[in-house]
């Protein structure tokens, strides 16, 4: 039995398939999510990979969505999960713990990987490339919910429902992420930005 | 309101995320502290330069690729498929369940026992355990048992 013939069965009022309905969200919501998993991932294939991913989790679990919620809060909860799995899998992820800083070195950034540098051909100007650099240095946690925040404008209740987290924690993960953030722009170009930590 | 708390609500008051009153504390504070007006006017730098990063689009053929990648994977297996086929299955181990224990456990002195639960209601658990490990929010969870793994 083929799960597209399954979905088909379940129509709404007006006939709409689920199928039908999946598609419509897919086609209104993927560009804004590769906008998003492109922040996240840094780079184009890694951010086509991370969408399609996260749609083909979305869709054989679709049954689950509640339409009364918006979409795409549902779908980034399943991309920043299928995110965190990534990096979790490239081994870059501390397991020991999400929120604390690192005990050796004190911080919460990700170690400096070449092949996860930014694709700088996609960036506008060098000041994106040093900003998206910085955001790959931070811990998925820290980079989702400043992304989540700052770039999609999602309030934290939002977040914290997206993350599963307290909405203290995603306080915390925001204040001291764009503290870090800063940290980084002012260690890697001292004159350059100054003017941000001043 | 001291420095120590107003720094740790800058976030959530750039975000305007604090009570009413928070809110006008928080204010209050930021107008008469040089040193607290300055780390807020630096987070607030940093979210402007975050929300202003370029929308970059995705490629024109990566619409056509993601819906043949998500339509082709699809298939495979659904949770509502499994989920479906295990509901149908339940009643139907019940109901063989039953039959047999009927046979087996008849006999003319002994009168009729009633269907024990606890086959079905395991087959149920482990429908849920399986189901909550194929979790879209997660990569994938392994399946366990209390009493099966030592767990």
């Amino acid at each position: 039995m083929r799960a597209t013939a399954t979905i088909d069965r379940d129509r709404d009022s007006s006939g709409e398939s689920r199928v039908q309905r999946f598609d419509a969200l897919m086609r209104e919501s993927y560009a804004q999510a590769f906008h998003l998993a492109l922040r996240l991932t840094g780079r184009r294939a890694d951010a086509e990979d991370l969408v399609q991913e996260s749609f083909i989790r979305a869709y054989r679990f679709f049954h689950r969505y509640d339409s009364r919620l918006p979409f795409p809060n549902w779908l980034y909860r399943i991309m920043t999960n299928a995110h965190i799995d990534e990096m979790r899998r490239r081994g870059k992820l501390k397991l020991a713990s999400l929120d604390e800083t690192h005990p050796e070195t004190g911080s919460a950034w990700e170690i400096a990987d070449e092949t996860h540098s930014p694709d700088k051909a996609l960036m506008l100007d060098q000041f994106e490339v040093e900003v998206q650099e910085a955001l790959l240095r931070m811990t998925p946690e820290f980079r989702i919910a400043i992304l989540l925040s700052d770039m999609e404008g999602m309030s934290y209740e939002e977040i914290a429902e997206i993350m599963k987290t307290s909405i203290g924690t995603v306080r915390s993960r925001i204040h001291r992420g764009r503290k870090q953030l800063r940290r980084f722009l002012l260690a890697l170009r001292p004159d350059k930005y100054k003017e941000i930590a001043q | 309101m001291n420095c120590r708390c107003v720094q740790s609500r800058l976030a959530a008051y750039l975000d305007r995320e604090l009570s009413p009153n928070e809110r006008a504390a928080v204010r209050a504070h930021l107008s008469e502290c040089a040193e607290c007006k300055k780390e807020f006017d630096e987070a607030e730098r940093i979210k402007n330069a975050i929300a202003g990063l370029s929308s970059i689009e995705p490629s024109e053929q990566f619409e056509r690729r993601l819906f043949e990648a998500v339509h082709a994977a699809a298939p495979k297996s659904t949770a509502r498929e499994t989920v479906g086929w295990g509901l149908a299955i339940v009643p139907a181990v019940a109901a063989i369940a039953g039959y047999l224990l009927f046979v087996f456990t008849r006999s003319p002195e002994a009168p009729v026992q009633s269907v024990p639960t606890s086959a079905q209601s395991d087959t149920l658990a482990r429908d849920q355990a399986f189901d909550q490990a194929r979790n879209p929010f997660s990569a994938g969870t392994v399946v366990s048992f209390e009493g099966t793994n030592g767990r």
